[in-house]
């Protein structure tokens, strides 16, 4: 069977950790374009190694792996960022999600895991490593989440009722593109793991309502 | 957030705790493709990062001893 090879670029401080998993995510079938251990090499690296998907630990000895990101996405917008943390913390959560990465892992999560990650990112999605849903489905997490704009509204509603991004592009004369853009923004305000996950928290937060459900609060 | 002991503890077995996953998990799947060599380079890497976890909780028993 086909499967797709990701390019991919590992930044942790953590040397034996940055050799382990470049055997690792190479047995696994990608490609791995190069290791860094610190901000400076870290941005050397992705602009000279062309990676689609750099894992960045958020410990790094010249400074944040969420200040990183940002730099990092400054440079390469396509780049897609999984941070990857030993810290099941709830503000470096919130802070490492608002900084634009697509994938947040944990290092207590298997190999298996990470490598979900990896494909869910690369293929454009996001990642939320499954332990930390207590801390997205918190309150206080929920009070942070800003507000969809009505465009995102009106795309995300639709995907509810089960139109294809297609569908929805024809729908309102939009490319497919600028489809999936919004709704991996939705995805990222909401800090859903994935579009299901998404339209579940927006029916939940009341940002969007189906047809069944605006006829009976009508009716 | 690193003044806290056991946090720091965490934090330090994660990434060798990570590893010697990773590597086990490989050698569990493998059905005869590693070489030898690839082998006992995944045993060590697996070692190393045991030392390691070894290392740091002996750090945090002596600090919670003194």
């Amino acid at each position: 069977m086909f499967r797709r090879v990701t390019k991919l670029a590992v930044v942790d401080d953590h040397e034996a950790l940055r050799g382990g998993l470049e055997v690792l995510l190479t047995q696994a079938g990608h490609e791995v374009v190069g290791t860094a251990g610190n901000i400076a090499a870290a941005l050397d690296l992705v602009e000279h190694a062309d990676p689609e998907v750099a894992l960045v630990d958020i410990k790094l000895p010249d400074g944040s792996g969420i200040d990183l990101t940002r730099q990092l996405l400054a440079l390469r917008p396509d780049l897609a960022i999984v941070l990857y943390t030993g810290d099941a913390d709830a503000e470096l959560l919130y802070e490492g999600l608002d900084s634009g990465a697509r994938g947040y892992a944990l290092k207590a999560g298997s190999m298996e895991e990470l490598l979900a990650a990896i494909k869910q990112v690369a293929a454009g999605l996001s990642y939320v490593d499954p332990r930390l849903d207590r801390i997205l489905l918190s309150p206080r997490a929920t009070a942070r989440v800003p507000q969809l704009s009505p465009r995102e509204r009106e795309i995300i509603g639709l995907m509810a009722e089960g139109h294809t991004a297609e569908q929805i592009g024809d729908q309102i004369t939009v490319s497919v593109e600028t489809v999936r853009t919004h709704v991996r923004n939705v995805i990222r305000k909401l800090q859903a793991r994935n579009r299901v996950h998404a339209i579940a928290i927006a029916l939940e937060r009341g940002e969007i309502q189906l047809e069944q459900q605006q006829r009976s609060s009508h009716g | 957030m690193a003044d806290d002991p056991l946090r720091q503890l965490v934090h330090d077995l994660r990434s060798p705790l990570a590893i010697i996953d990773g590597f086990a998990a490989l050698l569990a799947r493998d059905e005869g493709k590693l070489t030898p060599e690839q082998r006992k380079d995944y045993a060590v890497r697996i070692r190393t990062a045991a030392g390691e976890m070894r290392r740091a909780i002996d750090e945090a028993g002596r600090a919670a001893d003194s």
